[in-house]
């Protein structure tokens, strides 16, 4: 799919056009160009533990089957019918050895393979079930549970898409765990807003004000405040990881070690926690629950690791946008520690938190905003003069900086512009490619 | 009767009307039966929740939110589950508030910072298909009421309808009827939601 617009002209280094979270022929050249060829997250491997399980999934508007076949193999096979297309799953998640498809009665394996057609003397000879399963994602991709997919049967490996800062904050999210693991399966809120998808971004300057009522809460009960972590003067950090990944990090903010030994021993699970931690990581057991903290990572484009919670991103249209969010358990520790981690997380998040639906609501507002369009630029320069570019390529800046909103959009601006036969382009020919105008 | 829910006049100036309960509107009082020398009777009956019952959600609908909060007991729980059966010690929900939750929660509305309830949402809420039981005498009787409803919210010119059923748990407390209970199951509680910040 081609259109007329220059992606150079309407992303700049420093600012960005209104076209890019307002325009819907730029929405559905998202879809094409970054949801349906680049890697994407899918959903994690717990979701479907035992052979059969299977969860539905959307990658765009393309429904996905995550399915756990009889041979133990995790596989992404797409929600369609190799007849006439019906959507042969119906269920959002459940336990099945086959898919049968309701309107001819084509019937297919948990692992995609085509088993019955009925009245098969009608095609000819050459008509091969073999060569009719379920179609599968071309390209998957599993790190340590998460489930990557990609449409596009060519592009960037997976090992270089998560690239090694990105591997390790998801090993750090996972080190809360005696064994190493989590599970997804405690229930998924569904949230939408009116708003662009690219919103849902990793922004360290806003807290303060539109948490503002968290803040007081906060203070009020004599903890510190937002501003502790959240101001010019945090020592936290935002990080451009490279390929869109970016962080805020705020494990220079965090109490001594002691207090969390302190915290745990308070009680008789949160010994028996330390304890099952301390027998896997010695000393660093400690720090291996508190490293696991808030990772705060945004994988570009759609997946995010947030306090306890996995959030995926679901562009609906140019102004609407679905969140998926999953909040998740510790495997190998006891069960007051998990109801802990998931009445922390309903403080904050989902369409009733004291902190998600203002940021709903903001976005919501700058899907207003944006509509006025005399002058269309959103200006994200902020930092751009102090921030640090370390040897591995990685670039940080202050907490409330705008290095994340960089990050991130000079990532669509590269995978927007990638050529199809070239998903590998070399990133210094960026800068050669010739400016076009943007229609008006 | 001046039942006005908070609008964004309201918002702007920090100025909440407050309506005397029994005053200029016949809610909030009245929900105990009296015997004829004005001593409360200790005990529940279908007259006295079902008033409980209409009065909560008038307070609710009109974001009267500190007589909304003094209608709950000390053991309060304020529950909307992801799902009919989700067990809170494995699933989280969308509200699972115990009572200083709920203080916060109120706090938080009535704070001028609740961006996703500025403007406030506008709502009326209908309560049908009552069912109720009552078990134990006295101080220590517990009524479960439940009731189905349609609620038509609006807010920024959206207007979104909800439904489902609320399920009340209403206690005695130093004589006077209180929710200790209200768990609501939302017809929708597993499709996607938008902003659900005001009180269900």
């Amino acid at each position: 799919m081609t259109n007329e617009f220059d992606y150079y002209d309407l992303v700049r280094d420093d600012r960005l056009h209104s076209w890019v979270y307002t325009h819907p022929v730029i929405f559905e050249d998202e879809l094409q160009r970054i949801f349906y060829r680049w890697w994407v997250f899918i959903g994690h491997a717990s979701e479907v533990p035992e052979p059969g399980d299977y969860a539905l999934k959307m990658i765009g508007r393309q429904s996905i089957i995550m399915v756990r076949g009889d041979d133990g193999a995790l596989r992404l096979l797409l929600n369609r019918c190799r007849h006439r297309a019906n959507a042969v799953c119906q269920s959002e998640s459940g336990n099945s050895n086959f898919f049968r498809c309701a309107y001819h009665g084509w019937t297919y394996r948990n692992t995609g393979q085509l088993t019955g057609v009925p009245f098969p003397q009608g095609y000819a000879d050459d008509f091969s079930k073999d060569q009719m399963g379920l179609t599968a994602v071309p390209r998957v991709g599993e790190y340590r549970g998460f489930v990557f997919g990609s449409l596009s049967p060519v592009g960037i490996a997976f090992d270089e898409f998560l690239n090694d800062r990105t591997r390790r904050i998801i090993d750090n999210f996972l080190n809360a765990s005696p064994v190493g693991d989590i599970d997804a399966r405690a229930g998924v809120s569904k949230h939408e807003y009116h708003g662009n998808w690219k919103f849902v971004g990793m922004d360290g300057y806003h807290p303060a004000f539109t948490h503002a009522a968290v803040d007081e809460l906060m203070r009020q009960r004599g903890d510190e405040g937002l501003r502790h972590t959240w101001s010019e003067k945090s020592t936290a950090r935002t990080w451009d990881f490279g390929n869109g990944h970016t962080r805020l990090d705020q494990s220079s903010n965090k109490p001594p070690l002691d207090e969390v030994s302190k915290r745990l021993s308070a009680t008789s699970a949160g010994k028996d926690y330390l304890a099952a931690m301390r027998a896997e990581y010695g000393d660093d057991a400690e720090s291996a629950v508190q490293g696991a903290e808030d990772p705060h990572i945004g994988i570009w484009p759609n997946l995010q690791i947030i306090g306890v919670q996995i959030r995926v991103i679901h562009p609906v249209a140019a102004d609407r946008t679905v969140v998926h969010t999953y909040p998740t358990l510790l495997r190998g520790v006891p069960e007051e520690i998990n109801r802990e981690r998931l009445r922390r997380h309903e403080f904050f998040y989902g369409p009733a938190g004291f902190g998600t639906p203002d940021d709903y609501e903001m976005f919501e507002r700058n899907q207003i905003g944006l509509n006025c369009e005399v002058d269309p630029w959103l200006i994200v320069s902020r930092g751009q003069e102090r921030e640090v570019r370390h040897e591995d390529g990685s670039i940080s800046g202050n907490i409330t900086d705008e290095v994340p909103q960089r990050a991130q959009m000079k990532q669509w601006r590269y995978v927007m512009t990638l050529e199809d036969d070239a998903n590998d382009l070399p990133r210094e020919a960026e800068a050669a490619r010739p400016v076009r105008k943007n229609p008006r | 009767m001046d039942v006005r829910p908070r609008t964004d006049a309201d918002s702007v100036t920090g100025v909440i009307e407050v309506i005397e309960p029994g005053k200029e509107m016949d809610l909030g009082t009245d929900m105990v039966e009296k015997s004829a020398d004005g001593a409360i009777a200790n005990r529940l009956d279908w007259a006295g929740l079902e008033k409980f019952v209409r009065t909560e959600a008038a307070y609710a609908d009109a974001n009267r939110y500190d007589e909304w909060l003094a209608l709950w007991s000390a053991d309060a729980r304020y529950w909307v589950p992801l799902s009919d059966d989700a067990d809170p010690k494995t699933h989280h929900n969308m509200i699972y508030d115990d009572r200083s939750k709920l203080e916060d929660r109120i706090h938080r509305l009535k704070s001028s910072h609740a961006h996703s309830q500025t403007p406030p949402s506008r709502m009326v809420r209908l309560l049908s298909n009552f069912r109720h039981s009552i078990e134990g005498d006295g101080e220590q009787s517990v009524a479960d009421v439940e009731a189905n409803f349609m609620l038509i919210e609006i807010r920024n010119g959206r207007q979104t309808l909800y439904g489902g059923t609320f399920c009340y748990r209403i206690g005695l407390e130093g004589g006077e009827l209180k929710m200790r209970q209200k768990k609501v199951l939302l017809v929708q509680n597993s499709s996607v939601l938008g902003n659900l910040t005001f009180i269900l």
